[in-house]
């Protein structure tokens, strides 16, 4: 039986009475599946990736990561707990525009404490950039831009890779290389939480999860269990 | 060290990227340093040359005989008024420096002025002819303290150190015949270094005319850019026998150390030892230059605040701007791990740099600034001072950091979660 990494324990967030974007949310994830979470905007699924991902608490309920309890944390040791345990691959990138390809990777390095330009180098040549090192992101095209910001969110080492809709601006022939590169990166053992809307590429996950006004509306690994059953 | 690298290259390029928005901001800085600058060069150089001034009035305490002023006239119809000429005894001088503040006492010289004629015949001007001492031993009769010197050197070489003599000063002080003398009244009466001349001093005696005659040569020519310059200097019992006034002076001129203790402490006591004299401070003659110059720092001070203020709102307009531009940015450092001390670092670092940079450039334009009062206030020009520099930048850097605390909070409190949503 495979470890737990992620366990989500009625998880609640609400920004006021009236919205309520999750709610008494449960959910285990073990260390180095691929989860794809699907559901229509507003479901509340980037939120769920955000509060797996420290960067949002939860109104209620307890979130542990890797054997620690995240929402016991304050917002400095929140911080400290993402940079060393957790990679970001965002839909629009989110490169420093003045900072070349190395420089946005080393940053991740900067902010972790370690650097190692060679390190940073190779992470970059690992997603075929290797002849994009000094280029400014408003010289690189969607595709590499995205695949920097792999690279950023690999260069830590981190053992979860959380993806929100990481070809969403992409097209086919990008969002392939990078679906590849994903590929790769699950196949080396990371734990991969991806959000799309592309009922394709939640495929390639092992577990397609659907939330749906912020409950968890179809879990496949519930299913295949009830199927096995 | 990699790391400070790092952050010296995140810094650099965010400033080289938003050039404009920097320069907007030291700009700001500018302002409230040049006005700055400008308010502590004219402040410091003036007081100073104002200082130079009076000391260049001869001392900065000036003892003259107490006088009776009669009104003159009939009841309801004033003619004005008439004073009575009176004189401070020589023998009386010591006393000076037998005050509690003696020590502070520098020096003091003598005058017993009167305005003489020169020249033969027809060709005769008038001159005022100033009797003095010039290095003179004084007898301190009755010491304050056993441990006091009973001699005392001292005349118009100690007080006046820095007048521009051409020639020599006049150095024995029983010399009868030589002169030192202003540079206007060598230029009038065409005299030079060597040359002798002959002062006449007219007593009216009833209807008659005694007239009395001494010959001086020119052992000096003094120049002051001061009143010194239209008169002749002789040691003072010349004057004192050529105006039949033996052991009389008119005024004396004190030099006294007054930078921590009170002037008026040295007018009192003066005053006590001789009862028949009254002592003024130069600075009271010099007032009204001095309240001039006390407006001046005032509003000056004023303008500084409203300047600074300028500059801070200026900075902060500034830094909550590139705050909110870079929302994201900050957003995306949090989210790949910089703690907020980070995220301050940064902003403290621009707001620094932003003030270094309009500190130097605010000295700069704050020296023009204070040529500028300076000719146009007081005519004359300000010296650079470089001690100012560092207080320049001080106060810019301050108010830069000051102005930039309301937008580093407002940076800390980026959520990554709300500014890094994907719409």
């Amino acid at each position: 039986m495979s470890e737990e990494i992620i366990r989500l324990n009625s998880i609640k967030k609400y920004y006021d009475e009236n919205t309520r974007v999750l709610e008494d949310l449960n959910l285990i994830i073990n260390k180095g599946a691929w989860t794809s979470i699907m559901g229509p905007s507003g479901s509340g699924k980037t939120t769920l990736l955000n509060i797996i991902g420290c960067l949002d608490s939860a109104t209620a309920g307890s979130v542990s990561i890797n054997g620690t309890e995240i929402t016991k944390l304050n917002q400095t040791q929140l911080t400290r707990f993402r940079r060393e345990n957790i990679g970001l691959i965002f839909q629009q990138y989110h490169l420093v525009p003045y900072l070349t390809a190395l420089e946005n990777v080393m940053m991740a390095q900067y902010y972790h404490g370690v650097i190692d330009e060679a390190k940073a180098v190779e992470a970059l040549k690992k997603v075929g950039l290797g002849h994009r090192l000094d280029h400014v992101p408003s010289h690189l095209s969607g595709g590499e831009q995205q695949r920097v910001c792999i690279a950023r969110a690999l260069i830590n080492e981190p053992k979860i890779l959380l993806a929100d809709e990481p070809t969403g601006n992409l097209d086919q022939k990008n969002g392939e290389i990078v679906l590849d590169l994903i590929r790769q990166l699950h196949a080396e053992g990371h734990t991969i939480i991806l959000v799309t809307h592309n009922s394709d590429i939640a495929k390639l996950g092992q577990r397609i999860i659907t939330v749906i006004d912020g409950k968890i509306c179809s879990d496949s690994a519930c299913t295949f269990e009830i199927n096995e059953k | 060290m990699v790391g400070d690298k790092m952050f010296m290259r995140i810094l650099g390029k965010s400033i080289l990227k938003r050039k404009s928005r920097i320069a907007i901001g030291v700009i700001s800085v500018i302002i409230g340093a040049s006005i700055a600058t400008a308010l502590l060069s004219v402040s410091l150089d003036v007081s100073e040359k104002v200082g130079i001034e009076f000391r260049k009035y001869g001392a900065n305490l000036m003892v003259v005989p107490k006088s009776d002023t009669i009104e003159v006239g009939f009841p309801g119809v004033e003619f004005g008024s008439v004073t009575e000429q009176r004189y401070i005894n020589e023998s009386d001088l010591w006393k000076i420096k037998t005050i509690y503040w003696r020590n502070n006492v520098l020096g003091f010289a003598p005058f017993l002025y009167q305005v003489v004629s020169v020249g033969d015949g027809v060709n005769r001007q008038n001159v005022v002819l100033a009797g003095t001492y010039f290095d003179k031993n004084v007898v301190i009769l009755q010491p304050y303290s056993p441990n006091d010197n009973p001699m005392f050197i001292t005349g118009i070489q100690e007080i006046s150190p820095w007048w521009t003599v051409n020639g020599s000063w006049i150095s024995d002080q029983n010399d009868t015949t030589s002169a030192m003398i202003g540079i206007k009244v060598a230029e009038t009466l065409h005299l030079r270094i060597g040359d002798s001349f002959t002062v006449h001093y007219d007593e009216y005696a009833g209807d008659a005319i005694n007239e009395t005659s001494h010959n001086l040569t020119v052992v000096g020519i003094i120049e002051t850019e001061g009143y010194e310059d239209n008169q002749i200097f002789v040691n003072l019992q010349v004057a004192q026998e050529l105006t039949h006034r033996p052991g009389k002076i008119h005024t004396v001129q004190v030099s006294a150390l007054c930078n921590a203790c009170p002037v008026e402490a040295f007018v009192e006591e003066i005053q006590a030892n001789i009862p028949y004299v009254e002592a003024r401070t130069v600075k009271q003659l010099a007032s009204a230059e001095m309240n001039i110059l006390g407006k001046i720092e005032n509003m000056m001070f004023l303008i500084t605040i409203v300047g600074l203020i300028a500059s801070a709102l200026g900075v902060m307009t500034t830094m909550i701007t590139s705050v909110i531009e870079r929302q994201k940015e900050i957003g995306l450092m949090k989210s790949v791990g910089a703690e907020n001390k980070k995220i301050v670092s940064l902003f403290l670092s621009e707001a620094t740099i932003i003030g270094v940079i309009g500190g130097i450039l605010g000295y700069i334009i704050g020296i023009i600034l204070a040529q500028f009062i300076g000719y146009s206030v007081f005519s004359m020009s300000i010296t650079p001072r470089f001690e100012v520099i560092p207080i320049s930048i001080g106060i810019s850097v301050g108010v830069a950091l000051l102005a930039s605390i309301f937008p580093v909070r407002r940076a800390v409190s980026v959520e990554p979660a709300i500014v890094l949503r994907g719409e």
